[in-house]
C-alpha cells in the first residue's frame, strides 16, 4: 500500500486556527491603516498646496532603496564567501558584533554619525550625488554587516557532503558560488532583499538627524515630504493636514508594494543570473585562469586566502565598532532618570518581543507543516503570498504616526490600559511579519523527506515540532528574538505618538538629538545603556554560535540558520 | 458508595485575604497620595521653558489649596503639534493646556478649539487677571491675539516672550590687540555692532582662518535659516508682508519680497557666507544642518566672534557660571527686534478648565516668573526683568528686555505661515548652495507664495 505523500497533521479545527493566524495579522494590519481607507474618497481636486514634487521624492526613495539593497545583499554575500574560510574561534565568538549596527536602530546610528568630530567637506553645499552617496554609505554601514553575518553563518552550516562533492570534482570558485553557495543562501537572500529594501525605502532618521533634510537641499525621503505636507497644511486646518497625509499614503501604497515585490522576487532572480555568470564557462574563457587561481586552492594559495579572510573579518568588526568611539566625545554616566527610563522601556519591549517571537515560531512551524512542499523554498509563488503580511511596511512612517494618532483618539477614552494594549498590538502587527518570514526562511531547511518519513510513521505533532524544529533551530529562534526585541525597541513612528503612556528610550533619544530641546550629553547617556544591552545580546548569541562549532554540529549539517 | 472528602480542595481563604488586604493598603496609599485629585495634563515642546514650567508645576501641586495633580508632557516640536492637533480636532480632551506658538493661533481660534481670553475671565468670574497690565503688550499681541468676530482680541495668554539676540564672544572683543587693530582700521572702538554696517565690518575683521577665528556662526537648516534671515530682512527695512502682526494677514495683504530693501537685505545675508565658520578636518560644523542648538554648541569653541541666537537657547550657553564671562548679549543691529514666543492654550474640551486657569494664573505670578527666568524661561512679564536676581544671574536679561520693548512682527503666523516659511527656507538654502540672482529668485518666490496664499484662503473660506 503506497505511503501517503503528506499526512495531515491538523484536524479541521486546527486548520481553522492555522489559517486564522495570518488572517488575524492581516486583518489587524488593515484595521491599523483603516484611517487611510477612510479618506480614500477625498478628491484632492485642483488644490495642490505644496504637493508638487511628490513623485520625485518617491522615485528618489525607490532609487536609494534599490541601490542600498543591491550593495548590501550582494556585497554581503560575496564578502561572506570571502570570509567563508575564516573558521577561527575568535571570529565565531564575536561574529554577533556584526549585528550591532542593525540592532542599535536608525536613531542611534544617526546620532553616532552626527557626532563624528569632522564633516566631509564635500557635504557643505549638498551636491546631489556626493550627498546621496554619503547617506548610502551610512545605510550600507548599518545593514551590510547584517548580511555578511547571516550569509557567513549560512555558509558555515553548508552540509559537509555537498562540500566534499565539490572538492572531489575540483570545482572552481565560480562554480562553487554558482552551484553551491548561492543556491544554499538563496532563501536567506530573498528575505534579506525584502528586509533591507523596506528599511532603505522607509529611511527617515539619517537625513533628518545628520543633514536636517529639506527640499532646499534635495535630501528628502517620502516621510520627510509627508511631514512637510502636514506642517504646511496644519495652520489651515489640522484635520485637512492629517487627511492630506493619509491620502498621499494611500496614493503611494500600490507603487510601494510593487517596488517591494520587485525587490523580493526580482533581486533573487538577479542573484541567480549573477552567480550563474560566475559559474559559466564563458567567464572562464573571458578571464584566463592565472596559474591555478581558478583551481581548488593549493596549499600556498590557501594560506594567502586565509590571511585575506582574517584581515577582512577583523576589518569588518573594526569598521562596525569604530563609530562607537564618538560617544567618548559626549560621554556622561546615565543619571537615575535615564536608568529608570531604560528599565521601563525594557519592561515595555520585552513582553511584546517574547509574544511576537513565540507567535512567529508557532506560525512558522504550522505553516511548514501545512505546506511542506510549497515552503521548501522562498520563490516567486510563495513570496507574493508572504508579501501580503507586509502591508504595514508599505505605509511611510508619517502615515503610521497619523494612523496611531487616529486610533489614539478612539482608544484614549478607554484609559491607559487600553492605550498600552493598543501599542502592544501595533508593535505586533509591525514586527510580526518580519520575524515570521525569517522563521519560515530558516524552516526551509527541514528536508521534505524527513517530514514525509514522520508522516509515514504517524509521529505526533508535538514530537515533530520538538525534534524537527525547536531543537534544530534554537540558534535561529534566539536570533529571531534578538531582532524582534531590537525592532520593538527602536520603533518610533507610532511609539512617539503614545510617548506619555509608553516608555521608550528611542523616542527620548530623538528628542535629545533634534529640535531646540537637543542635549547631546543626555543623548549620549541614553545611548550607552542601549549599546551595552545590544553588545551583551550579540556576545551571548555569538557564544552560542561558537558552541555550535564546538559540538561539531557544522560537520553534521545541523544547527541551521 | 462513599465519596472521599475533597482533601486539598478547600477554599484558599488565607491567600485571598492577604491579597485583599494588600489591595486595600495600596488603595489607601494611592488615595492618600492624592489619587482622587483632578489631574491637569500640560503638553509642550521639550525646551528649557517647558522644563522651567514643569518644575514650577511640582511646587504648585505641593500647595495645600491647589488640590490638583499636574503632569507635563514634553515632546519634540513636530510630535507636540501633531498630538495637540489630533486631540483638539477629535475633541478628546486629553491635554488640558497646550504650550504652543503663534502659528497655532489661526487654526485653534477659527475652529474654536480653545477658550478665548474673555471666556477664561468669564469662567473665573473675573474682569481682569493680575498679570494683564504687566505683560509685554507687543509680545502678547504677537503671540496671543487673533481675529474674533472680525475684531482683534486676545485669545491665549503668553507663557514665553522670545526674540533673537546678538551673542558675541567677550574674549575676542576684549582682546587688547584686537581692539587696537580694529580702532586703527575702522576708526571706531570695537564693541557690539549697533547697525548692519558695523556688523559686516566686525564679521570681516574677525574672519581669519589662519588664526583660526571666524566672524559669524549662521544657522542654515530649514526653518532656522528663515528665522535668522528675517532679522536681516526686517531689520534693514524690508520684510515679507506689510502688516503689524504675524497673524494679521489675509488674501489681500501685500507682499514685500521684491522691494529693494528686501532684495538688498537678502544679498547682504548671502554675502555673509565668507565670514561664516568653515567646517574642516577637526570641525563638524555644517551650515545647512545647523539649527539653534548646533549653533550654540559651535559657539562654545570660542573662535567665533558673533552670532544671532534665539533667546530661549541662550540659557543653555550660560548655564554654567564660566560661560557668562565668555559670552555677552546685545540687541541685534538696527532699531528693531523680533517678537516671538508661545502661549497657554486652554483646551475647550478640558475636563478641568477652571483648575487649568488657576494653574496658569499661579505660573504668571512675579515670584514664579523670576524663578522660571533663572531656569531658562523668557518671561512675558515686564516686572520680572527688574528683579535684581534675574539681572545678576541671567546675562541676557537686559538685552532680552530691550529687544522685547522694541520688538516688531518678523515671523509669519497666519494660516499661510508654514507655506511661506517652507518656500523661503528652500529658496535661501538654494541661493546658498548654488548662488544666482537674488532679485530673480525673490520674484519667483513671491509669485509662488501669492498662488499658495490664494489657494489657502480659498480653502478657508469654503
Amino acid at each position: 500500500m503506497p505511503v501517503p505523500y503528506q499526512r495531515r497533521w491538523f484536524a479541521l479545527s486546527q486548520w481553522a486556527v492555522i489559517c486564522a493566524i495570518p488572517i488575524a495579522i492581516l486583518s489587524l494590519q488593515l484595521l491599523y491603516v483603516a484611517p487611510i481607507a477612510r479618506v480614500g474618497n477625498i478628491i484632492l481636486g485642483e488644490s495642490q498646496l505644496l504637493a508638487g514634487g511628490a513623485w520625485g521624492v518617491f522615485l528618489r526613495s525607490s532609487a536609494f532603496a534599490v541601490a542600498a539593497t543591491i550593495i548590501e545583499v550582494f556585497g554581503g554575500f560575496f564578502t561572506a564567501v570571502l570570509l567563508r574560510q575564516l573558521v577561527s574561534r575568535w571570529f565565531a565568538k564575536n561574529v554577533g558584533l556584526l549585528l550591532l549596527p542593525v540592532l542599535l536602530g536608525p536613531v542611534i546610528v544617526s546620532f553616532l554619525f552626527l557626532r563624528l568630530p569632522w564633516r566631509p567637506s564635500w557635504l557643505s553645499d549638498r551636491p546631489v550625488l556626493a550627498t546621496w552617496a554619503t547617506v548610502l554609505a551610512i545605510e550600507v554601514w548599518q545593514y551590510l554587516p547584517l548580511c555578511v553575518c547571516l550569509f557567513w553563518l549560512r555558509l558555515r552550516f553548508l552540509p559537509r557532503e555537498k562540500h566534499e562533492f565539490a572538492r572531489a570534482h575540483r570545482w572552481s570558485t565560480g562554480e562553487l558560488i554558482g552551484h553551491l553557495y548561492w543556491p544554499h543562501c538563496r532563501n536567506l537572500g530573498s528575505l534579506l532583499f525584502l528586509f533591507v529594501f523596506i528599511a532603505a525605502f522607509g529611511e527617515f532618521s539619517k537625513t533628518e538627524i545628520i543633514l536636517r533634510s529639506s527640499a532646499g537641499t534635495d535630501t528628502q525621503f517620502i516621510s520627510h515630504w509627508l511631514q512637510r505636507l502636514y506642517n504646511v497644511r496644519a495652520p489651515i486646518d489640522p484635520v485637512f493636514a492629517k487627511d492630506s497625509v493619509l491620502v498621499y499614503c494611500g496614493l503611494f501604497f500600490v507603487p510601494t508594494v510593487i517596488c517591494a515585490a520587485v525587490a523580493a522576487i526580482g533581486f533573487p532572480w538577479l542573484g541567480d543570473k549573477l552567480t550563474g555568470l560566475c559559474a559559466s564557462q564563458k567567464l572562464r574563457m573571458l578571464v584566463p585562469p592565472v596559474a591555478g587561481w581558478w583551481r581548488w586552492p593549493k596549499r600556498s594559495y590557501a594560506g594567502i586566502s586565509q590571511v585575506c579572510s582574517v584581515l577582512c573579518g577583523l576589518g569588518m568588526i573594526v569598521l562596525v565598532l569604530a563609530p562607537l568611539l564618538v560617544l567618548v566625545r559626549d560621554i556622561s554616566l546615565p543619571s537615575a532618570r535615564v536608568l529608570v527610563l531604560f528599565v521601563c522601556s525594557f519592561l515595555f519591549a520585552l513582553p511584546v518581543a517574547v509574544l511576537v517571537t513565540v507567535a512567529a515560531v508557532a506560525s512558522g512551524i504550522a505553516a511548514r507543516l501545512a505546506f511542506p512542499d510549497r515552503l521548501r523554498r522562498l520563490g516567486r509563488d510563495n513570496m507574493l503570498g508572504l508579501l501580503a503580511l507586509f502591508v504595514l511596511r508599505a505605509v511611510p512612517a508619517m502615515g503610521l504616526a497619523m494612523c496611531a494618532l487616529a486610533w489614539f483618539s478612539v482608544v484614549s477614552a478607554l484609559g491607559a490600559g487600553a492605550i498600552v494594549a493598543f501599542w502592544g498590538m501595533s508593535q505586533l502587527v509591525l514586527v510580526f511579519p518580519l520575524i515570521v518570514v525569517f522563521v519560515i526562511c530558516i524552516h526551509c531547511d527541514v528536508p521534505l523527506g524527513e517530514l514525509e518519513f514522520q508522516s509515514a510513521c504517524r509521529a505526533r505533532l508535538t514530537e515533530v515540532a520538538l525534534h524537527s524544529f525547536l531543537k534544530r533551530f534554537a540558534l535561529g529562534y534566539g536570533l529571531a528574538f534578538v531582532f524582534c526585541f531590537a525592532f520593538v525597541w527602536s520603533e518610533d513612528a507610532s511609539t512617539r505618538m503614545l510617548s506619555h503612556y509608553i516608555s521608550s528610550a528611542t523616542v527620548e533619544l530623538q528628542m535629545k538629538v533634534i529640535g531646540k530641546g537637543a542635549e547631546y550629553g543626555e543623548a549620549a547617556a541614553l545611548v550607552l545603556p542601549s549599546l551595552a544591552l545590544a553588545i551583551y545580546a550579540t556576545l551571548v548569541w555569538s557564544r552560542w554560535v561558537s558552541k555550535s562549532f564546538d559540538l561539531g554540529e557544522v560537520r553534521n549539517g545541523e544547527g541551521h540558520i | 458508595m462513599t465519596t472521599e472528602p475533597s482533601a486539598g480542595r478547600t477554599f484558599p481563604a488565607k491567600p485571598v485575604m492577604v491579597l485583599a488586604a494588600a489591595a486595600v493598603v495600596v488603595l489607601a496609599i494611592y488615595l492618600g497620595l492624592g489619587g482622587c485629585k483632578p489631574r491637569i495634563t500640560v503638553l509642550g515642546e521639550d525646551i528649557p521653558s517647558t522644563h522651567a514650567i514643569e518644575q514650577l508645576a511640582k511646587q504648585y501641586e505641593a500647595q495645600p489649596d491647589a488640590n490638583v495633580r499636574i503632569r507635563v508632557v514634553k515632546d519634540a516640536y513636530e510630535t507636540m503639534v501633531q498630538k495637540a492637533n489630533t486631540d483638539l480636532s477629535a475633541g478628546t480632551g486629553v491635554y488640558d493646556i497646550i504650550l504652543s506658538y503663534n502659528t497655532a493661533l489661526s487654526s485653534y481660534t477659527r475652529n474654536r478649539y480653545v477658550f478665548t481670553f474673555d471666556e477664561t475671565k468669564e469662567l473665573m468670574g473675573r474682569d481682569a487677571f493680575p498679570f494683564e497690565g504687566d505683560l509685554f503688550e507687543p509680545t502678547w499681541k504677537e503671540v496671543g491675539w487673533y481675529w474674533i468676530d472680525s475684531k482683534q482680541k486676545p485669545v491665549a495668554i503668553p507663557f514665553s516672550a522670545n526674540t533673537m539676540l546678538l551673542c558675541y564672544n567677550k574674549e575676542l572683543f576684549g582682546d587688547k590687540a584686537k581692539q587696537d587693530a580694529y580702532q586703527a582700521e575702522y576708526g571706531r572702538p570695537l564693541q557690539p555692532p549697533t547697525d548692519w554696517d558695523e556688523f559686516l565690518d566686525i564679521a570681516e575683521f574677525f574672519t581669519n582662518p589662519e588664526e583660526g577665528t571666524f566672524g559669524l556662526c549662521l544657522q542654515g537648516s530649514s526653518y532656522f535659516i528663515y528665522y535668522e534671515w528675517a532679522n536681516f530682512a526686517f531689520g534693514q527695512g524690508g520684510g515679507v508682508m506689510k502688516k503689524n502682526w504675524g497673524w494679521q494677514s489675509d488674501e489681500n495683504t501685500p507682499l514685500l519680497l521684491t522691494t529693494q530693501p528686501t532684495i538688498d537685505a537678502t544679498e547682504f545675508y548671502i554675502s555673509l557666507e565668507k565670514y561664516n565658520v568653515k567646517g574642516g578636518a577637526s570641525d563638524d560644523y555644517d551650515y545647512l544642518s545647523t539649527d539653534a542648538i548646533r549653533q550654540r554648541e559651535r559657539m562654545t569653541k570660542r573662535d567665533v566672534a558673533m552670532c544671532i541666537m534665539w533667546s530661549d537657547v541662550a540659557f543653555g550657553l550660560v548655564e554654567n557660571i564660566n560661560s557668562s564671562d565668555i559670552f555677552g548679549f546685545a540687541v541685534i543691529p538696527g532699531d528693531k527686534s523680533m517678537l516671538a514666543g508661545g502661549s497657554y492654550y486652554i483646551n475647550r474640551k478640558s475636563k478641568h478648565p477652571v483648575k487649568s486657569i488657576e494653574f496658569i494664573i499661579s505660573q504668571l505670578s512675579l515670584e514664579n516668573q523670576v524663578t522660571a527666568m533663572k531656569r531658562g524661561l523668557c518671561s512675558p512679564l515686564r516686572s520680572a526683568y527688574e528683579d535684581p536676581g534675574v539681572l545678576e544671574e541671567v546675562p541676557y536679561a537686559a538685552a532680552l528686555k530691550e529687544s522685547l520693548d522694541r520688538g516688531v512682527y518678523m515671523l509669519e503666523a497666519g494660516p499661510d505661515s508654514d507655506a511661506i516659511i517652507v518656500i523661503l527656507s528652500d529658496m535661501l538654502q538654494r541661493m546658498w548652495r548654488e548662488g544666482g540672482d537674488v532679485a530673480g529668485a525673490l520674484e519667483e518666490v513671491e509669485r509662488d507664495i501669492e498662488a499658495k496664499r490664494r489657494e489657502i484662503y480659498r480653502q478657508i473660506s469654503q
